[in-house]
């Protein structure tokens, strides 16, 4: 538990990057309160992967075989079959 | 990779998740204000996590909860509970705005909180993002969500907070009505000091400082 505004979610969600770096195939479930907040919260994973034209992350930079680049569907990358990511 | 199922998928505590399994289950603020009102939905959401606990693997699976307070029983205080009485291990982290002194921890309250001042913050938690600027302009919206929300302190029930703890016959046996002492004789006079917690600058003082007269009865 933590205050507002401390940036619990950003944090576990760049727990879940680490842990879907060093283990690809692990799965994971993200739950909110509504399915419009779950919709924005896994959007906002999604949003780690994909690669925006000449702005790559470092993130990106560094890990481009996880990554989902320009034109392509999450479904067509590995380690990330398709469905929700 | 041939993956069996998506890396990442989402759910939520509106609808029920039947099919598939998780390593890693992440309940992102699964409660709110709207989903804690009364004990049924309470206890909606606890059965909902419950639900959820289904879907993770047998083996090297474990949950992540993120949240922060709503009520005195809410998912967070019951998993907190089970955590003390449950075999399997929880860890927990509660993260509050700011850390307060020890001598100001009884603030910790929505009526106490607006008298919160800099002097009484021993840390902060984001000294930059959120600094006593940010913290007071939380309490003084609303110092009861701001104790739940930002001070991470489950909220107790209306009422709870002057809470009567004797009978009236107690009462009674400990009081001397007025005119016992009337022909006592003075032994020995001594000043009382009552230390009341005032709000309000134009509370009444008479109970801060009194006199009184110590006698026996003839």
């Amino acid at each position: 538990m933590a205050s507002r505004n401390s940036m619990k979610s950003s944090f576990v969600l760049v727990w879940l990057l680490t842990l879907h770096l060093c283990a690809p195939d692990a799965r994971a479930l993200l739950v909110s309160e509504t399915q419009k907040l779950s919709s924005g919260f896994i959007r906002s994973y999604r949003n780690y992967w994909e690669v925006q034209p000449n702005s790559e992350t470092m993130l990106q930079k560094l890990f481009p075989e996880y990554c989902v680049k320009p034109g392509r569907r999450f479904g067509d990358v590995l380690p990330f079959s398709d469905g929700a990511l | 990779m041939n993956l069996i199922q998506p890396s990442a998928s989402k759910s939520s505590a509106e609808t029920a998740e039947t099919g598939g399994r998780a390593e890693v289950i992440i309940e992102d603020d699964i409660i709110s204000n709207l989903t804690v009102g009364t004990e049924e939905q309470i206890q909606k959401s606890i059965n909902v996590h419950d639900l959820l606990q289904k879907l993770r693997e047998v083996l090297g699976s474990f949950t992540v909860v993120v949240g922060t307070p709503w009520a005195l029983n809410d998912l967070y205080a019951t998993l907190l509970k089970r955590a003390e009485v449950d075999d399997e291990p929880m860890a927990s982290r509660i993260d509050p705005i700011v850390t307060l002194k020890k001598e100001a921890q009884h603030k910790l309250t929505p009526a106490l909180l607006p008298s919160l001042t800099q002097e009484d913050v021993e840390s902060y938690l984001l000294p930059v993002r959120m600094p006593w600027r940010f913290v007071k302009k939380e309490i003084s919206a609303n110092p009861t969500f701001a104790l739940s929300q930002n001070f991470c302190v489950f909220p107790n029930n209306a009422g709870d907070e002057i809470r009567i703890l004797f009978s009236e016959d107690d009462l009674n046996a400990h009081v001397r009505q007025e005119g016992y002492f009337s022909d006592a004789q003075r032994i020995e006079t001594i000043v009382c000091c009552d230390p009341s917690f005032q709000r309000f600058r134009n509370s009444r003082p008479v109970s801060n400082n009194c006199h009184e007269d110590i006698s026996s009865p003839r």
